[in-house]
């Protein structure tokens, strides 16, 4: 109940500061996707299911704040943070680039994923080129993130049990 | 679990999709920006001085010969503050008399600019001011140097303007020079705007000033400055120009705007 509390209250001030704080401090003119890689890392910490469900939640607070139909980042994040809890049980290594790594991975993830969504759906501003170059700026900016974002998530899961590649949260250096 | 996080985000996508943004959906988004609006205001107060900053930085190397420059020129400045003073009082009482000169008899509610787009994929900002300051869905949005864009969300204490460089923004423009009337849209990721259906009968030149056409039933009032023509060319045996426009208003540095109260023909005032 308390980790579910804490990873509420880190959701929370994750689409806080992506609303309030990171409009004004764009890089190239892109903001990072702060939601999405604290997603990603949780996922990575505590598997697929986790990770699709706060990412379904991330994603739903996010979208209240864009122009793009609601749904359409609860699904890109959902997914993101379902693929990156499968992808860290066999492929992802703990060290200390796996902060970055993870950061880029749901960067990259969910914003292709939010664009290809978006343009089946009939979103035909997020068909063009410059789309793509948002997105490559985005996953820059996300990997820059991830490590700050890591202590984070580490201490909202804390009390959950070893995870499911069966490394131990201290395990994880980055 | 996760195929019902997609059945229900399809459901949601479907459902807003199909009420165009309003009804519960559009309450719920109303009520999250009245929360944060405080906040984006706030972090907008903190931030602006360190964004400042930063740009001194890029802007150093030029600083030296500035400098220098600007000596000369202080002392001229001196010679001519006293006759500014004067001007300046009476450009306030015009001012005051006439607000701002291509929006007519339209009443203007002022706002400022708290925050710029959410998402890498919206070219929007957000204002400070609401329903509660009588901003409504669709109203045009102008600064002192011309059309900015339209509002397309309101919640009571503060509202998104579109602006007029996003490639789902469409105005209906003419050309006073050359006669000629077109539909201006936004590019992604440059702040032109290419101006579409331009009969090549008609002789648009680099220079020409733009302006919305206020069509019968359009989104915009008449003659509101939109910018000037940066190219004109046009293929031969093609249908139509190939026009780019530079806007009027400097979109990346949106401080200050007023919202028309102006809804459609014979809304005005």
């Amino acid at each position: 109940m308390i980790r579910r509390l804490r990873l509420a209250l880190l959701v929370a001030l994750a689409v806080l500061l992506q609303v309030a704080l990171f409009p004004h401090l764009r890089l190239a003119g892109a903001v990072p996707d702060v939601g999405l890689v604290l997603v990603g890392v949780v996922a990575a910490l505590e598997g697929p299911e986790t990770g699709a469900i706060l990412g379904f939640f991330t994603g739903l607070c996010v979208d209240l704040f864009l122009e793009t139909p609601l749904g359409l980042s609860a699904l890109a994040f959902a997914l993101t943070g379902a693929a990156i809890g499968v992808a860290q049980a066999g492929l992802l290594r703990p060290g200390r680039w796996l902060g970055p790594l993870l950061g880029a991975l749901a960067g990259a993830l969910g914003n292709l994923l939010f664009v290809g969504v978006g343009i089946l759906i009939g979103q035909d501003q997020l068909r063009s080129a410059h789309a793509m170059q948002m997105v490559g700026l985005a996953v820059l900016y996300d990997a820059i993130l991830g490590p700050f974002l890591f202590p984070l998530a580490t201490w909202a899961t804390r009390e959950s049990p070893t995870s499911v590649s069966g490394v131990t949260r201290s395990g994880w250096s980055a | 679990m996760v195929i019902l996080l997609i059945i229900t985000s399809v459901t949601l996508i479907t459902l807003d999709e199909r009420g165009s943004g309003s009804g519960v959906f559009g309450s719920i988004r109303s009520g999250a920006h009245d929360v944060v609006a405080p906040l984006q205001r706030g972090a907008q107060d903190v931030v602006r001085p360190v964004t400042d900053w930063f740009d001194g930085l890029t802007s150093r190397g030029s600083l030296a010969s500035d400098n220098r420059k600007l000596r000369h020129e202080v002392e001229s400045l001196h010679n001519q503050i006293a006759r500014a003073r004067a001007l300046e009082q009476q450009n306030a009482d015009l001012r005051r008399q006439l607000g701002l000169p291509f929006v007519g008899d339209i009443k203007t509610i002022a706002a400022q600019v708290i925050s710029g787009a959410t998402g890498n994929f919206d070219t929007t900002v957000q204002i400070d001011a609401g329903s509660a300051h009588g901003v409504q869905k669709g109203m045009p949005v102008v600064s002192d140097a011309g059309l900015v864009g339209r509002v397309v969300e309101v919640s009571r204490t503060s509202a998104t303007v579109m602006l007029i460089t996003d490639p789902s923004s469409n105005v209906a423009v003419r050309l006073p020079k050359s006669q000629a009337t077109g539909v201006a849209s936004g590019h992604a990721g440059t702040n032109l705007l290419s101006v579409s259906f331009v009969s090549p009968d008609k002789d648009v030149r680099k220079g020409d000033t733009v302006f919305t056409a206020g069509q019968q039933n359009g989104l915009f009032p008449a003659d509101l400055p939109i910018g000037t023509v940066t190219s004109a060319t046009k293929t031969t045996g093609a249908l139509q120009y190939d026009i780019e426009v530079r806007p009027a208003v400097d979109l990346t540095r949106l401080e200050f705007v007023q919202v028309l109260r102006w809804t459609g023909p014979g809304s005005a005032g």
